[in-house]
């Protein structure tokens, strides 16, 4: 029996109508990323307002060229290949027309104008919020209504691959989208990032690469008019895929606390998913250099569709081998990430989506094509392109090795700016490349072809043909596999890592342990994630040597219960965040988030000046909330800390390398100006007097290191261990030759003279007596009868009374914190003290200096010691 | 379990392999499509053309080519 088919053509109006969209949204997407890109060296381009911030930029950037440019292109291209490949009409129309306005009015504009206006999720790939998210999906369900049904009705015996790919696309993309949009709300912290890291892979892997290759499968022979080299080995890499990348996920959170089976399965997987492409391509590319001679040259689109093939199997193996733990451990959160994710993302998904829509325009009547256009977008993307990766891939690996190396955080970014600036300049190429892909579309000679109505055939039943049930039921039997095995991929990669993750959390967590975020909390948590702050700050420790060096403990699963959704992010820029509970005072965080200047010298992070009012003293609510939650950061795993050995108070210790003969040659100096302005002239000032923006803002505000002279001991104490109370950090990640070079430096920086005892004594008694008699009524209740910080109110204060024993006094100095007191601190303004009493008063606080008679044993640095720990 | 997953994935393939392998019937079943798809792209086949009908098919030549 044979059932005569009528016939059908592509419906011209929509492939136009989603291949425009797809135009505009390339353009706006590349836009925002190029925005997004000069921010990282010029951080207050387009700054002051929250919908131009970084984050919400970022944001729209990745989603604009997931939905707005591929998901166009690909729609665009469905309703072109579908009647070549089922022989037959899409369902329906008039359901286009509402898909295309649901997808591009209601999610595409609607998503974006909602991130913009601070309506986000911050998980990746899914930061649309969960309303727009919930349009996608009801978008995904009725393309599987206007696409799936005609490919179903073909028969599967007869389906070519490109029908395959476009079919599995469709599906497999709307069960996993949910998996990465919903679940991370429901579970917490570990938990939900499983799911996280599958959608992460599930975005790429089952919705952009099938249907890619559906576009390689469908242009290779409708250009080269020559089957492809064999369909078998496409199955087998259609299978493949289906089945194997979803297994891939967790290789996002590679050295994180999900059960490491799960760890090394994603790492397998990912293995053989690289040997997978490697059989795509091979039979991609011989079914191209089987056909043609020169075709690829000649043939615009075809040359793209090559091109794309190509930087597929190189991006393959370059994910492949990234997912190895041996790897992961140096690049992970790098930009060589990011220079893959450019290369996954324009040189394969793109270069296919615009090789195939390119081939589908030259085929449509009565629209305008330029060839010419069209092979100078060609070069300008794979210019563009090309420098990118090499920078990006550049950057990633100097930033690995400095992360390596136990330097400051800020030198990695600070080596990074050069890239960064670099990687601009690649960003209009790319943007350029794509403008005149566009104008290719619009300009050129008219296309004569006809309305093409594909030929109608007769359909043979499957059953009625040799060996086609057999082939009908074995295609059927793998498809009802792959959706079998979607499931056993949630179940391997989600689920149970889930339970174990339970059961581990339910056998680690401290007695008392307390996840419960304070509304106050919760609001900031939901400003860091609406405004991208876990797109550059990490909130979780890796268990590698290099991250346990420089944030402390590793994240365990059990900390993680209070993550809803979690954040840990895949990009580090700033440092990681999951310990800040309690490591920076709210008046650094406020200042830090005013303008990270203020006390980060060379900081590429943007300020977010509108939630302050006009102010780094003036927070808004908004600001206040922020802070709040960053100090919950880490606050459960501080909470179960018991004393280390460090706590204990060893102030008088210190440094061998900061005892030994202070040698003030030039050099020495020079080196120590030059560690002192990169990180500490944004609290201090460059001078030392602490008067700079940053330093003002703090509370206390910023020691003045010009009117004081501190003895070595104290200078060291400081760098080491920071100070308590105040937002001066420890600095004992400095290497050993930077950390001596900037304590001389400071010490040299002193405009007080040491003194001789004599000379720290009032010249006469009466203005010694002076002296005491104003300390004694004013000071002695917090500084203490020997001025040693120790009074009987000093344990009200935090930070504690200076101590006079470590601190000598300038007659200006004190006179200057005397009137004005020190703001944020427990020192009030003495207005009515006369200049003669406040002299009497210095003087006789000199006398109780100790300086260089501080006794100070060695013993081994903080950070050296923590080095020899790691394994 | 992971093992296992990925071992029955393998199973799958080389399952395939064999049955594509034992006859030469299913060979040519198999690269069936991609001269369908070709057809319906209005692009004659040497085989649709009456002077070059012969017993070796380039559709068998094919099957045979990647066997």
């Amino acid at each position: 029996m044979s059932a005569p088919l009528e016939a059908s053509k592509p419906a011209y109006r929509l492939i136009r109508a989603h291949t425009y969209a797809a135009f505009v949204g390339l353009v706006l997407s590349a836009l925002f990323g190029l925005m997004v890109s000069i921010k990282f060296h010029a951080p207050n381009f387009l700054g002051g307002h929250g919908w131009d911030t970084w984050g919400r930029l970022r944001y729209d950037h990745t989603q604009g060229i997931l939905y707005a440019w591929l998901g166009n292109a690909f729609i665009a291209f469905l309703y072109y290949a579908a009647p070549f490949l089922t022989k037959r009409d899409v369902t329906s129309n008039r359901l286009g027309w509402v898909i295309f306005w649901l997808w591009n009015v209601v999610a595409v504009l609607g998503g974006w104008s909602m991130i913009l206006a601070g309506s986000s999720q911050p998980l990746e790939w899914a930061e649309f919020p969960l309303v727009i998210a919930s349009v996608i999906e009801l978008c995904l369900f009725l393309l599987i209504l206007q696409f799936a049904l005609p490919f179903w009705k073909c028969g599967v015996s007869e389906l070519y691959v490109s029908g395959w790919y476009l079919l599995g696309g469709l599906t497999f993309t709307f069960l996993a989208y949910p998996v990465g949009n919903i679940l991370p709300h429901l579970l917490p912290g570990a938990i939900g990032a499983a799911f996280s890291g599958l959608w992460i892979h599930d975005a790429v892997g089952v919705f952009i690469t099938p249907l890619a290759t559906a576009i390689f499968y469908f242009v290779i022979p409708a250009v080269t008019k020559k089957p492809i080299y064999s369909h078998f080995y496409s199955m087998i890499g259609f299978w493949l895929l289906f089945l194997v990348y979803p297994l891939n996920g967790i290789h996002h959170y590679v050295y994180s606390s999900l059960p490491m089976s799960a760890q090394h399965a994603s790492e397998v997987a990912s293995i053989y998913q690289g040997i997978d492409v490697i059989l795509v391509v091979t039979n991609l590319l011989l079914s191209i250099g089987l056909a043609t001679e020169g075709m690829v040259a000649r043939d615009i689109p075809l040359r793209f569709v090559w091109t794309s093939i190509v930087l597929y199997l190189i991006v393959s193996i370059q994910g492949a081998t990234e997912a190895v733990m041996a790897f992961n451990s140096f690049t992970h959160f790098t930009d060589f990430v990011i220079g893959h994710s450019h290369l996954a993302m324009i040189g394969f998904a793109s270069f296919a989506a615009m090789g195939g829509l390119a081939h589908l325009w030259q085929r449509i009547p009565g629209v305008r094509s330029n060839r010419r256009a069209l092979a100078w977008s060609y070069w300008l993307l794979l210019t563009g392109l090309a420098l990118m990766v090499l920078d990006l891939t550049g950057a990633g690996l100097v930033q690995a090795s400095l992360w390596q190396q136990h330097l400051p955080w800020i030198v990695s970014v600070r080596a990074s700016e050069p890239y960064w600036v670099f990687r601009s300049v690649d960003g209009c190429l790319l943007l350029a490349g794509f403008v005149v892909y566009g104008i290719s579309f619009f300009t050129g000679e008219l296309n004569q072809t006809s309305d093409v109505a594909v030929a109608s055939h007769e359909h043979h039943a499957p059953s009625e043909q040799p060996g086609g049930m057999w082939v009908a039921t074995a295609y059927g039997a793998t498809f009802g596999a792959g959706l079998l095995f979607f499931v056993v991929s949630f179940l391997a990669l989600g689920v149970y890592p889930g339970i174990r993750l339970h059961e581990k959390m339910v056998r680690t967590t401290p007695p008392g342990a307390q996840f419960a975020l304070t509304p106050q909390e919760k609001r900031g948590q939901e400003i860091y994630g609406r405004d991208g702050c876990a797109y550059c700050h990490t909130e979780q420790v890796r268990f590698t040597p290099a991250d346990a060096w420089r944030f402390g403990h590793p994240t365990e699963a059990w900390e993680t219960q209070g993550e809803f959704p979690q954040m840990w992010g895949s990009r580090r820029i700033g440092p990681d965040l999951a310990r800040e509970s309690g490591k920076r005072p709210a008046d650094w965080q406020l200042a830090h988030l005013y303008d990270p200047r203020y006390v980060v010298p060379n900081s590429m992070m943007p300020g977010y000046t509108w939630l302050f009012h006009g102010d780094a003293s003036k927070p808004s609510q908004d600001a206040l909330d922020v802070v709040a939650y960053l100090n919950t950061l880490g606050r459960p795993a501080l909470q179960a800390a018991k004393p280390t050995p460090h706590d204990d108070g060893s102030a008088s210790l210190i440094d061998a390398r900061f005892i030994a003969p202070m040698s003030r040659s030039t050099n020495d100096l020079e080196e120590g100006r030059a560690v002192y302005l990169a990180n500490c002239s944004g609290c201090h000032g460059v001078d030392g007097r602490a008067v700079s923006a940053g330093g003002r803002a703090l509370r206390p505000v910023a020691f003045d290191l010009a009117e004081f002279r501190l003895p070595a001991a104290t200078v060291w104490q400081a760098l080491q261990h920071g100070v308590p109370g105040t937002a001066m950090p420890a600095w004992s990640e400095l290497p050993g030759a930077e950390f001596k070079a900037v304590g001389d430096y400071v010490l040299a920086m002193s405009r007080t003279p040491e003194l001789r005892p004599e000379e720290q004594r009032a010249p006469i008694p009466t203005l010694l007596l002076a002296g005491q008699r104003v300390f004694d009524t004013h000071c002695v209740r917090c500084h203490g009868e020997s001025g040693a910080g120790d009074g009987p109110e000093a344990n009200r204060y935090s930070p504690r009374p200076a101590n006079f024993q470590q601190i000598l006094l300038s007659y200006p100095g004190a006179a200057h914190v005397i009137h004005d007191g020190v703001p944020g601190s427990g020192m009030p303004a003495w207005p009515l003290l006369t200049p003669a009493e406040t002299q009497a008063v210095t003087y006789y606080m000199r006398s109780f200096y100790q300086g260089s008679r501080l006794q100070a044993q060695p013993m081994p640095t903080a950070s050296s010691a923590k080095m020899e720990e790691m394994p | 379990m992971i093992a296992w997953i990925i071992g029955i994935i393998t199973l799958i393939l080389v399952l395939f392999m064999i049955w594509r392998w034992s006859s030469r019937d299913v060979r040519e079943r198999l690269e069936q499509p991609k001269f369908q798809f070709l057809r319906t792209l209005g692009i004659p086949l040497p085989e649709d053309q009456p002077e070059s009908k012969t017993n070796n098919s380039q559709e068998k030549k094919n099957a045979e080519r990647n066997s």
